[in-house]
């Protein structure tokens, strides 16, 4: 089981997977910030050829999107069919009781529905074209700054590389705790919430002591290989900005500019 | 503290964020009356928090929370997460220290991650998207806190083996 992905990370070659994780990090969190500019259907045509480029220069298959967005379908639905019927104000289309349909509700929820679809599709992008460990390499570069307020950056980063690299490995541990469990006849798929929450509690309990054990033999074997954080560290993946990082920047750059002027039009 | 103490701390608290990770991927637990999951990571967070402290609690949660929404797709919602399991870790173990109650540092603390899974939704999308978002977020983090007061007191028994 030790292969047991924890990421879903595609691996490619396309344009988007080369490119810098800080980039992709950074530029997927603006892209937030963009939606919120966008007030108008032609701020959200922009927005929505923005994400359809990016979504298609993954070269991975649409089915993969869609299966990412389904777990959040029946959220969306309901919120569009509340947006719908609890709209603020606007030509009545159809009122029946207290619930009234108008055409601010209507284009309300379709900027909602958008919305949705938008910033699911985007942050899909990047969990499917960049590997975890070197989204943590990226969160590292970006907590650098974060040095001039004397915060520990190097001790937090030293505890992301640590964490990402035993995701697996305890992840191996639960299934073979989980399994030894079930082989004695504890059953965790049915049952009530308060049912499945206690059969879980004899898996914590080995899962928190073995990790006590690990952090000591660790903690020791780093301490006996003579081992110092702090500044003056090299490291083993160094992530170099190439030609490329520019040029999605300043791509970005101009969709934030046209979506100002969006703004400005209608 | 010696630096090699230190250094256990800060590999525990390390894999602390590792099984945060791990029980939010491999225990979802449907819940009925709707479509959503709740998954175990505020246990984990909870449980650090009343263990190791506030502080420690608040790294935990934060980065525990982010990187759980980082590699699991939900991007959006990472930053959101950093403050909201963030805060949950602080408080439970700000309270419990405090006032040595842990119903009250849980209550607190899972209050404290609604409300910033509210705001980040309503953010985000719309305040109905966060309403609706409430009582999936409620029952995981009262789950959460039922497993963690039934761990606690098996984990803080091992806890002296780390200094």
């Amino acid at each position: 089981m030790s292969n047991m992905i924890i990421g879903r990370y595609v691996p490619g070659n396309s344009i988007i997977h080369r490119l810098d994780p800080r980039v992709k990090l950074i530029l997927s969190i603006s892209f937030i910030v963009l939606i919120f500019l966008a007030n108008n259907w032609l701020g959200y045509v922009v927005l929505g050829l923005f994400t359809l480029v990016a979504v298609v220069s993954t070269k991975i298959s649409l089915a993969v999107y869609l299966r990412g967005l389904k777990p959040v379908l029946w959220l969306i639905i309901f919120t569009i069919i509340l947006q719908l019927f609890f709209s603020p104000a606007g030509h009545v289309y159809l009122a029946f009781g207290p619930f009234t349909v108008t055409d601010m509700g209507i284009i309300n929820a379709c900027y909602v529905f958008l919305r949705f679809v938008f910033i699911i599709l985007m942050s899909t992008v990047l969990t499917l074209t960049t590997p975890p460990l070197a989204l943590a390499d990226a969160l590292e570069y970006m907590m650098k700054p974060l040095l001039k307020i004397k915060f520990p950056v190097y001790e937090l980063s030293l505890m992301l590389a640590i964490a990402l690299r035993f995701v697996p490995t305890l992840m191996d541990e639960t299934v073979k705790v989980m399994n030894a469990q079930r082989a004695r006849g504890v059953d965790f798929a049915s049952g009530s919430i308060i049912k499945r929450s206690k059969a879980i509690v004899p898996i914590l309990i080995p899962l928190f002591v073995g990790s006590i054990q690990r952090a000591i033999d660790l903690g020791d074997a780093m301490e006996a290989r003579g081992y110092q954080g702090g500044e003056n560290r090299t490291k083993f993946r160094v992530l170099k900005w190439q030609r490329r990082d520019t040029v999605a920047v300043l791509i970005f750059v101009c969709v934030l500019v046209v979506l100002i002027a969006t703004r400005f039009i209608i | 503290m010696t630096s090699k103490n230190h250094l256990r701390q800060l590999i525990f608290g390390a894999l602390m964020m590792a099984l945060t990770v791990v029980l939010g991927r491999v225990f979802n637990i449907p819940i009925p009356w709707t479509h959503g999951n709740i998954n175990l990571c505020d246990a984990c967070i909870l449980i650090c928090a009343l263990v190791l402290g506030p502080v420690p609690g608040a790294i935990v949660g934060g980065l525990g929370g982010l990187l759980l929404d980082l590699i699991s797709g939900y991007s959006q919602y990472m930053f959101f997460s950093l403050i909201a399991h963030g805060l949950e870790g602080f408080i439970a173990g700000w309270l419990f220290k405090r006032y040595h109650r842990q119903s009250l540092a849980l209550g607190a603390a899972i209050i404290v991650m609604v409300a910033c899974y509210f705001a980040a939704d309503a953010i985000l999308y719309t305040p109905i998207v966060g309403a609706l978002g409430i009582p999936t977020n409620l029952i995981q983090g009262i789950v959460g806190a039922i497993v963690a007061l039934v761990v606690v007191p098996q984990v803080k028994k091992y806890r002296q083996k780390l200094s």
